[in-house]
């Protein structure tokens, strides 16, 4: 099959490492520690501006409302994303779909403030909108008849945002991925001495690690590659460092800093801080204040679509939760939705009807007493 | 700046403009949201996903993506022709450089999705669009999709316009690979040299017959596997096409053109070659070398006819509605 005479002339060698250069992930949502750092400083402050203002529009004293503070806006931001396990869980969806649901909540509070959206709609956006990306359409009736209390409407409405926001960039690199380049490549590299059942071990174990490290910010720090051989680690040091020293290079230099990035990689992975769910309340129930400063005036019963009614601009102000927000989606009529049938794709797994509820917690939390 | 409407897609209406800044002529799909009862467009979001990774000479170039009002934007390079219309004009003569010259800029662009483990999946010489250069890109991602990291991942076997379906999809194959696009191309190759249609099936079970009648019915031995598929039929058993037989259906073939489309219409997907292999192919470096692709022949008229175009888009917006419905599901 290959040409033995002439091969074509090599203008440009395009290697692999070029390709990733080129992708998004990199291009878009690769950064320094302190660059994130700076962004969500950056997001937090600007919308802490925003509701002062708005306060004072509203003759509200600042005493009565406190903005969140950053640590408290990130407690509440992973508290969240470590929900949507349970969501893709209750949907039976594969693990891509949950690390890209988790990968365009994240990046959404890269862009926006939780005080300019509440998490919760965001969050079933954000599973919504990675389970068209990677294929696994769920019909968003049926999407919302297995979650508490949303409205296909709540999801529609900001699935735009949610696009717009990850400034139309939907490919996610998942490092289990690489992690299964990774162990095709020991097998038949035939690394000495590794037994089947030891492989076997690691590869579920790194998965794990890779899985639950989903939440962390892992992925705006490192490569896939990267982050699959930390994980490799975690798991098993030994036969970790015994294939890189193998396989990846001649170079002693190059050996040394390849490890040092992946343990430094390795902490981060591993890094879940995970506020209590009481701790998450709190900061929820001072989030709702913050997204609707007119409750404490008028005592209204908790509506399902909590929100002041009559401020709407379509940009994102810090006085309007998400429901209230003017929509930048002609928004369906619930009859059109609840008429429609829904046929089920040969390939989604048929979501049981009979699905459980999802855990209260998720939407529980946004309905806490003012 | 917007000139004029072209059309309306599958989930767009395409209008053509020019850049202000550059005075380059851009094609801007917008594509009206909240049409659909489930949001985003499937197409769309496909489409936006990955053309926004690829950035390759054969590949349609994703120049912006913007939002206004209720739309969603997507402006590509403008590419005035496609293959299929200068195959069915039959004015224009294919030199089998012309020939080679497409073919090696379909691989070309194939070669960086497959590199980039995307599959096309809808092939045909109606996506293979030309720029004024001559230069031949990769076009509709709306049913792309990433390669599945895991071989137990399902995929729709309704994919790729009938006539260029490679056999494991007939047969409802679940588990594809990069393999089915490669038939595609060979189908296509094919329809270069022959200028018509190569396996034109009139349904999806006439394709089945005519493809086997053309090319042979597989057997296990031919292709281990093929009767435990899920869609697999008993069909009539027609012989396998000789050499000779071929050689006489493809006259102006090459012994080694003829050996690169029958090595890309393996019917068996594990023996079909892949895009490195096909580039490096024999065909590829035995003269004539391929045209240049400013010389490649162009439309008769300069001036592509919009009405026509219009018209034809109209027919097609039937069919078009079915495909949305089915591309969801996808």
């Amino acid at each position: 099959m290959t040409s033995q005479t002439s091969e074509p002339r090599k203008s440009k060698v395009v290697s692999d490492d070029d390709l990733y250069r080129n992708s998004s992930q990199y291009r878009l949502w690769s950064f320094t520690k302190q660059q994130l750092l700076d962004r969500r400083a950056e997001c937090h402050n600007r919308a802490v501006v925003k509701l002062q203002k708005s306060l004072v529009e509203k003759g509200i004293t600042g005493s009565e409302i406190e903005p969140l503070s950053l640590e408290e806006e990130a407690d509440l931001v992973s508290l969240y994303a470590s929900k949507i396990g349970e969501i893709a869980k209750s949907f039976n969806m594969p693990s891509q779909v949950k690390a890209t649901a988790i990968s365009y909540f994240s990046k959404f509070y890269l862009v926006y403030s939780v005080m300019d959206y509440h998490p919760k709609n965001i969050l079933y956006t954000s599973v919504f909108l990675a389970s068209k990306a990677e294929n696994y359409f769920i019909p968003i009736d049926k999407f919302c008849s297995a979650l508490k209390r949303t409205e296909p409407k709540d999801i529609l409405d900001s699935e735009f945002l949610l696009l717009e926001s990850l400034s139309f960039t939907l490919a996610v690199q998942n490092p289990l991925m690489s992690l299964h380049g990774f162990f095709l490549d020991i097998q038949s590299a035939g690394i000495a001495s590794i037994d089947e059942s030891v492989l076997g071990q690691l590869h579920d174990g790194a998965r794990a690690v890779i899985v639950d490290g989903f939440i962390t910010d892992v992925m705006f720090l490192y490569t896939p590659p990267q982050i699959a051989l930390a994980a490799m680690m975690v798991v098993n040091e030994a036969i970790t460092l015994e294939y890189i020293t193998q396989r990846f290079v001649t170079n002693p230099e190059q050996i040394e800093f390849l490890l040092s990035v992946i343990v430094e990689c390795k902490d981060e992975l591993v890094n879940i801080r995970l506020p209590s769910s009481d701790r998450g309340k709190e900061i929820d129930k001072k989030l709702h204040m913050c997204l609707n400063p007119d409750r404490k005036r008028k005592k209204r019963p908790s509506p399902t679509t909590a929100g002041p009614s009559g401020t709407s601009t379509p940009s994102s102000t810090a006085n309007q939760t998400l429901s209230a927000e003017e929509p930048a989606i002609k928004r369906l009529k619930s009859a059109d939705i609840s008429s429609e049938s829904t046929p089920v794709s040969l390939t989604t797994v048929t979501i049981d009807a009979s699905v459980e509820p999802l855990a209260d917690e998720v939407p529980e939390m946004t309905h806490l007493p003012a | 700046m917007i000139e004029k409407k072209v059309g309306e897609g599958t989930y767009a209406v395409v209008y053509v403009g020019r850049a202000k800044d550059t005075k380059r002529q851009i094609a801007i799909k917008m594509i009206k949201v909240g049409e659909f009862k489930d949001g985003l467009d499937m197409s769309a979001i496909r489409e936006i996903k990955f053309l926004q990774e690829l950035r390759h000479p054969n590949v349609i170039e994703l120049l912006d993506v913007f939002s206004s009002e209720t739309n969603l934007n997507i402006v590509l390079e403008f590419l005035p022709a496609d293959l299929e219309v200068l195959i069915k004009d039959k004015t224009i003569i294919f030199s089998p450089a012309d020939i080679k010259s497409w073919l090696l800029m379909t691989l070309r662009g194939l070669h960086h999705c497959h590199r980039n483990f995307i599959l096309h999946r809808d092939l045909k010489p109606n996506n293979l669009l030309l720029s004024p250069s001559g230069h031949l890109k990769l076009a509709d991602f709306g049913l792309a999709r990433a390669l599945p990291a895991s071989p137990r991942v399902n995929l729709t076997p309704r994919v790729v316009t009938r006539w260029y379906r490679a056999p494991e999809l007939l047969f409802e194959s679940r588990h594809y690979t990069t393999a089915v696009d490669i038939w595609s191309v060979g189908i296509i190759f094919a329809e270069l040299m022959l200028r018509t249609p190569y396996l034109p099936g009139a349904s999806d079970l006439e394709q089945i017959d005519v493809t086997f009648r053309a090319l042979g019915t597989p057997t296990e031995a031919t292709w281990p596997g093929v009767s435990s598929l899920p869609g697999y039929k008993q069909i009539q058993n027609y012989p396998t096409p000789s050499r000779q037989e071929l050689q006489n259906r493809f006259l102006a073939a090459s012994d080694n053109a003829l050996d690169l489309m029958n090595d890309m219409i393996h019917f068996d997907p594990a023996k079909r070659i892949d895009t490195t292999q096909a580039l490096l192919s024999k065909y590829f470096t035995e003269s004539p070398p391929p045209t240049r692709p400013e010389n490649l022949p162009k439309k008769a008229k300069q001036d592509p006819d919009w009405e026509e175009q219009a018209l034809k888009n109209e027919e097609r917006e039937k069919l078009i509605q079915k495909t949305r419905e089915a591309r969801m599901r996808a």
